[in-house]
């Protein structure tokens, strides 16, 4: 949100006003995601976490971290966007808080090491494993110390159970994201420099 | 009502400062997940009222939050069934109490954002925001507080979207794909190309309406009643959380 980015009447830059626009509806669909489970075979898994990695792979780096910020936003000042519906900055603070907060710096990473590797298949893979130990890193230290868990026993609560389910969700993020890059336009090809400039911006 | 959104009125809530809305919104997401049955029982009395004041039907705000309504009662099922000692789950009926009081509490703070969105224009909310976030630095209050406005807006239209994607794919024979990774990459694909397009068609309205920083902001009244009602919610909080 770089106050550059608009003219002397305050005008806003329209690709500013698209990410805008996008960043909001990225943070509406991590809100969303909390509350739609597919089902793959007999276990249903949760979108919540596929959106903010694709928050970063859509958007970059910079945006896919505004966006979650703004979705840690919305939940702190007591609107019903985290999972279950619920809201308020008890939530944030609460056992799970260290998960919700390591969104933002996961999509981060994310979105900066995808935009590096030009959107190559394996290096966004590689940047979804980075960003979900990022998030089990944050997460599972939160919990532990919260909740008052041994490292190994936070560990076993926290991030293990869930461990397939990020699998099937980073291919499956990988494959939106090849699917959907282009057609949001955000992304630039590998050899469009201008386009890689407005993309880290 | 199919959809939450900005009802125009003249409700006690309507009147109120968005601040203090939003105000009121935190302290009740604190105090329904601290609150035992009675504090229960009197802010759900509160928002009844308040959404009688504002001349809203439960039945419509309950049939706009419907589907939260499904998520909850899968909420309150799965919090019925105890750990077991097996591997298949027990019903175990001694859980039903805390489940319903969980559930009723998530209910309670889902009415309150559906009672300030149904209460505060867009307008109003954003300025509310741009007012609370700016003494935050590095953050453009304008910017954070238009993208949050749109946030609001969007989640019924996503709902919305996911519902009827759902039922496209269904019609499609979805279910009968023996690849078990066919329907989570086609829903979300299709959900996201179809709300993507929807947020083209917003940033060229907002583009053609000339968004600026220099936006002028609604007029924020902080009223004699907002300060009764801050305090006295304040006061209330406290004795909640300190005694009961």
């Amino acid at each position: 949100m770089n106050p550059e980015s608009s003219n002397k009447g305050g005008e806003i830059d329209s690709l500013v006003i698209r990410k805008m626009v996008y960043g909001s509806l990225m943070a509406a669909l991590i809100a969303v995601g909390a509350f739609i489970a597919v089902p793959i075979g007999p276990v249903p898994i949760v979108l919540q976490n596929l959106f903010v990695m694709l928050a970063g792979l859509l958007l970059g780096g910079r945006w896919g971290c505004i966006s979650v910020a703004i979705y840690l936003l919305a939940g702190a000042l007591g609107l019903p966007v985290f999972a279950g519906g619920s809201g308020g900055i008890a939530r944030l603070v609460g056992p799970t808080g260290g998960y919700l907060i390591g969104f933002a710096p996961a999509a981060l990473v994310i979105g900066w090491l995808s935009g590096r590797g030009g959107g190559r298949f394996i290096v966004d893979v590689a940047a979804m494993v980075v960003g979900t130990a990022i998030i089990y890193a944050i997460g599972v230290t939160w919990l532990g110390v919260v909740a008052d868990l041994s490292p190994k026993s936070a560990l076993l609560v926290g991030m293990v159970p869930f461990l397939p389910g990020d699998a099937v969700k980073i291919i499956i993020a990988a494959i939106i994201a090849r699917k959907l890059r282009f057609r949001i336009g955000l992304f630039p090809s590998a050899s469009d420099e201008s386009g890689a400039a407005a993309y880290r911006d | 009502m199919e959809r939450l959104g900005y009802i125009p009125g003249d409700s006690f809530l309507h009147r109120l400062d968005p601040r203090t809305k939003l105000g009121l919104l935190a302290l009740l997401s604190v105090v329904s997940m601290q609150g035992k049955f009675p504090v229960l029982l009197a802010l759900t009395a509160l928002l009844v009222a308040a959404f009688a004041d504002m001349r809203v039907s439960m039945r419509g705000v309950f049939g706009a939050i419907r589907y939260f309504l499904y998520l909850l009662s899968g909420i309150f099922i799965i919090r019925l069934f105890g750990e077991g000692s097996g591997w298949l789950p027990q019903l175990d009926i001694s859980t039903a109490a805390p489940a319903a009081l969980f559930c009723w509490r998530l209910l309670i703070v889902v009415l309150g954002g559906a009672a300030l969105i149904i209460a505060t224009s867009t307008a109003a909310l954003r300025g509310a925001l741009v007012w609370l976030l700016a003494p935050i630095p590095f953050i453009s209050g304008v910017r954070a507080a238009a993208m949050l406005a749109l946030l609001v807006r969007f989640l019924p239209l996503i709902l919305d979207e996911a519902a009827q994607t759902g039922e496209a794919l269904k019609s499609r024979n979805i279910e009968q794909r023996r690849n078990p990774f066919i329907r989570p990459i086609y829903f979300t694909g299709v959900l996201f190309r179809r709300v993507f397009a929807r947020a083209d068609e917003l940033s060229d309205a907002l583009q053609s309406r000339c968004f600026s920083d220099n936006r002028t902001p609604p007029p924020l009244r902080f009223g004699v009643a907002d300060g009764w009602v801050l305090v006295s919610s304040v006061i209330s909080m406290v004795i909640v959380l300190l005694y009961l």
